[in-house]
């Protein structure tokens, strides 16, 4: 079912336009991916209301909210480094939305107090947000959308100002929280990672327009245009017969039973793996490989190799 | 015993410069400022029987006292807040909307520091006085039989502290709601708030630091308001200010005097403090401003009106007085004709009997000590900025101390040069008067100085000084290039302040050394507004030329 249906959703900034269309299903996990200046940020402020449009509908469950303003859209949002209101406490950050929704004080409590005992943040509730740890702050600000119900939810990029090791942890967070709410997600991000993590679907943003929708295998293995295999991961690009191949640099393996011969010009050395730059009678190929089986390689060898 | 204190940190022959570059301005700011404030403290309680509280606590209790605070307290509280009231529409003008013009009511902000205020009473007096335009105009034209009394009442004060402050607060939390980051209002919204309960439970609460800030810095300037007060006051309303003033100069109660500054000074300490501790909202956000959160004015019809409305009637009002007096100065008093005679009777020295001096000296008296605080406060704040860099634990104190003389009135300032000189041949000297305004005008040098020594790139000096450059040379070659924006705002800042500077030059003043407010003022005392107009456009040429050359380099350098 439709949870969410964009339809020819345009607004123009001088030179740049976002033109785009596409649905978000029920209950389904999308990512709206793109380098930045592509208009994801654009887009989601559309949806959520706090810009309006120059043309195109918005429908949430059938119904037509294009003009409805931000605060009776009933869509959640999550900001980019959470916007917990820095001069309210947890637990008044969470009750924001009921409070507005002027419900009695005694529900407010058993709300927050239920809401905050699942996202296991209950002894945060008198702290305010400068004194808490990022991994909590994505809790809380999850805690605060959440606690009103919402149709929808949007994430803006919520990962980005945070460092590796606790963005994995928290990408794993993100994760089940989907799966235990069940709620309908829509999250920007420019990390391919993140996205190829999260998501069910994932709508690739390019300037402006929608380059391809899929699921994160299918745009791996079988990306459409120039911009998304350029985007995605790496790719080589080989020609062949007047063929052009696009092949992974896992993809191209280097045996000495391979169908193939070229030179390594340069290997580098990355954790776990290493990348081996081959130049070939096609042109230089990329080959990777686990660091085990790289051992003894070294630049100026003639090496064979397989396509897969 | 300074010197022993401080040694440690300075070793090595090298360092003599650090050392002359701090012990210099401190004993000057000791001999000119500390010293003579621990005088008013002395005279304050101790007597012939040494230290008492009685006469202390006689004068806190005293009903005129009472009085007089309660009427500086309800004055500058109506000022400040009917200011911040008409600023809010502006600063939220400035903070949502770009268009032709923003910048120029953004730099207004510095008017209310550099326009003498002795001039913006002389506008309003001009204006809603007794034969002032408005009454003119309601006995000529609409046949009044008699002039209304518009200005010389408590309101008339408000509108006038009003008037000179509003640019203030307008400029403060603008730029503070145009730096508020969009998604607090944002995650406000999709939480289900209105716009209305978006500004009261999010945007006003952010704003409130700079709202206080703000509020604060307004109410000191009204609390401590003088030559305002006494031109449209006159002997009916008295701030604190004018009380010490009348002590001195009609009683010759050096006593109750000093009580009162004592007083006086402790309210303002607790405002600087207040202004200090709250500052603005300002968020390390790398949220970039997208153009879309900037309107246009012309983007709807109901901003576009609101908005229009407030400027029309926002931009002449705070050049009013300015024109008035240009305006002023070349007409006849009685005809109401053009003329020249005003500046003709200015220069031709027909009204020294009023100055006492020529008009020219009295000119060069204001440039005189203007060079002479503007060279000594902006040599001072750059030797202690340099000094204090070196104090690693004792910074933050001696800064806060040198900051002092901010909360100290100039009427406090210059009555505690009384009680200090009045036996000794300085206290009827230039010095006094020029210490006084140096004094005064630091604290604004030292406040724009500190910070550009303090975040200057020390790899440069370290890139010079590898180069085979020794420190010294570093310094004119490197630093003082590095340091010329702000050295040049502060000056041009310090010069204005000092250039309209009236509470304590009008307390210390013999008649060689008058200057140019004290001259206008006592033109005004004489109800010569004619001749007191055309030395006002005089004050007000180089007020605004003053404001230009601040304004050039006001991205640059910030000067409040």
């Amino acid at each position: 079912m439709k949870k969410l249906d964009i339809s020819r959703l345009c607004k123009k900034y001088g030179n740049f336009e976002l033109d785009v269309s596409f649905s978000v299903y029920e209950k389904e996990f999308i990512s709206v991916l793109g380098p930045s200046g592509s208009g994801k940020s654009t887009l989601l402020h559309l949806i959520a209301g706090f810009i309006s449009p120059d043309s195109g509908k918005i429908f949430k469950d059938g119904a037509d909210i294009t003009d409805l303003p931000a605060n009776k859209r009933n869509i959640g949002v999550v900001f980019q480094d959470y916007a917990l209101f820095p001069y309210l406490n947890v637990f008044s950050n969470i009750a924001f939305g009921l409070r507005v929704k002027k419900e009695p004080s005694d529900v407010i409590k058993r709300k927050v107090y239920e809401i905050a005992e699942r996202f296991d943040i209950a002894d945060l509730l008198y702290k305010y947000p400068d004194y808490i740890s990022g991994g909590e702050k994505q809790r809380v600000a999850l805690a605060r959308a959440m606690v009103v119900k919402p149709d929808i939810l949007l994430m803006d990029e919520p990962l980005s100002s945070l460092d590796a090791k606790i963005r994995e942890k928290l990408l794993k967070e993100l994760r089940d929280f989907h799966r235990q709410f069940g709620i309908t997600i829509m999250y920007v991000t420019h990390d391919q990672t993140e996205a190829m993590f999260l998501s069910d679907r994932i709508v690739l943003l390019n300037n402006g327009g929608v380059d391809q929708i899929s699921t994160p295998l299918e745009l791996y293995e079988n990306p459409k245009t120039d911009f998304a295999r350029r985007f995605i991961g790496k790719l080589n690009s080989i020609t062949v017969n007047g063929k052009t191949l696009y092949i992974r640099p896992e993809n191209v393996i280097v045996r000495n039973s391979g169908k193939f011969t070229g030179k390594i010009e340069d290997i580098i050395y990355l954790t776990g793996f290493a990348e081996i730059e081959i130049s070939t009678e096609f042109g230089r190929v990329i080959a990777r490989d686990f660091l085990r089986n790289v051992k003894g390689l070294k630049k100026g060898d003639a090496v064979k190799f397989d396509l897969l | 015993m300074k010197f022993k204190f401080i040694a440690p940190s300075f070793r090595g022959k090298k360092n003599v410069w650090l050392i002359v570059s701090f012990l210099l301005p401190l004993s000057f700011l000791f001999v000119f400022f500390f010293y003579p404030l621990i005088n008013i403290i002395r005279f304050a309680f101790f007597g012939s029987n040494g230290f008492s509280l009685k006469s202390f606590l006689a004068v806190l209790s005293d009903s005129y006292t009472l009085r007089v605070l309660a009427f500086t307290f309800k004055e500058s509280f109506l000022s400040a807040a009917i200011t911040l009231l008409i600023a809010l529409p502006g600063a939220y003008i400035i903070s949502h909307f770009r268009f032709k013009g923003r910048d120029a009511l953004v730099s207004l902000a510095t008017i209310p520091f550099i326009l003498p205020s002795v001039l913006v009473a002389l506008g309003f007096i001009i204006l809603f006085g007794r034969s002032g335009m408005v009454n003119t105009f309601l006995i000529k034209i609409l046949h009044f039989h008699h002039p209304v009394n518009l200005l010389y009442s408590f309101w008339g004060i408000i509108l006038v502290h009003v008037f000179y402050n509003f640019p203030i607060p307008l400029r403060i939390i603008g730029a503070s709601w145009d730096g508020l980051p969009k998604k607090y209002s944002f995650a406000a919204q999709s939480l289900g708030a209105s716009n209305l309960e978006v500004f009261f439970k999010v945007t006003l609460p952010l704003l409130l630091p700079s709202v206080i800030s703000s509020f604060t810095l307004v109410f000191m300037f009204c609390f401590l308001s003088f030559v305002i007060i006494l031109v449209i006051g006159g002997a009916k309303f008295a701030t604190l200010e004018v009380s010490i003033y009348t002590y001195y100069n009609m009683f010759f109660d050096f006593k109750t005097g000093s009580a009162l500054a004592l007083i006086q000074a402790a309210f303002t300490l607790l405002f600087v403090y207040v202004y200090m501790k709250t500052g603005s909202f300002a968020e390390k956000s790398e949220e970039k401003r997208e153009i879309y959160e900037y309107k246009s004015l012309f983007e709807n019809r109901k901003s576009f009106i609101f908005s229009t409305i407030y400027l029309i009637f926002v931009f002449p009002v705070i050049f009013l007085p300015l024109i008035v007096i240009f305006a002023s100065s070349f007409t006849n008093p009685v005809t109401s004709e053009f003329t020249l005679s005003n500046f003709i009777d200015l220069f031709s020295g027909k009204f020294t009997y009023i100055t006492s001096i020529g008009i020219y000296r009295v000119i060069l008296n204001s440039i005189f000590f203007a060079l002479f605080a503007t060279a000594l406060s902006t040599i001072f704040a750059v030797m202690i900025s340099y000094s204090v860099k070196k104090l690693s634990k004792l910074k933050d104190f001696l800064v806060a101390l040198l900051m002092l003389p901010i909360a100290i009135s100039p009427v406090t300032i210059a009555f505690s040069y009384i009680l200090t000189f009045r036996n000794t041949p300085v206290i009827n000297s230039w010095l006094v008067i020029a210490s006084a305004h140096t004094v005064i005008a630091f604290p604004f040098a030292l406040k724009t100085l500190y910070p550009s020594v303090e975040r200057m790139p020390r790899s440069l000096v370290y890139a010079a000084q590898s180069l085979g450059m020794n420190r010294l040379k570093t310094f004119f070659a490197v630093d003082l290039n590095l340091l010329r924006l702000p050295i040049i705002v502060s000056s041009i800042f310090v010069f204005a302040i000092s250039l309209g500077e009236f509470g304590a030059t009008f307390m210390l003043y013999k008649n060689k050394y008058i200057t140019m407010p004290v001259a206008l003022y006592r033109f005004i005392s004489g109800r010569h507004f004619g001749i007191a107009s055309a030395i006002g456009a005089v004050l007000s040429l180089m007020a605004l030329l003053i404001f230009f050359l601040i304004d050039k380099f006001r991205k640059e350098v910030s000067v409040i």
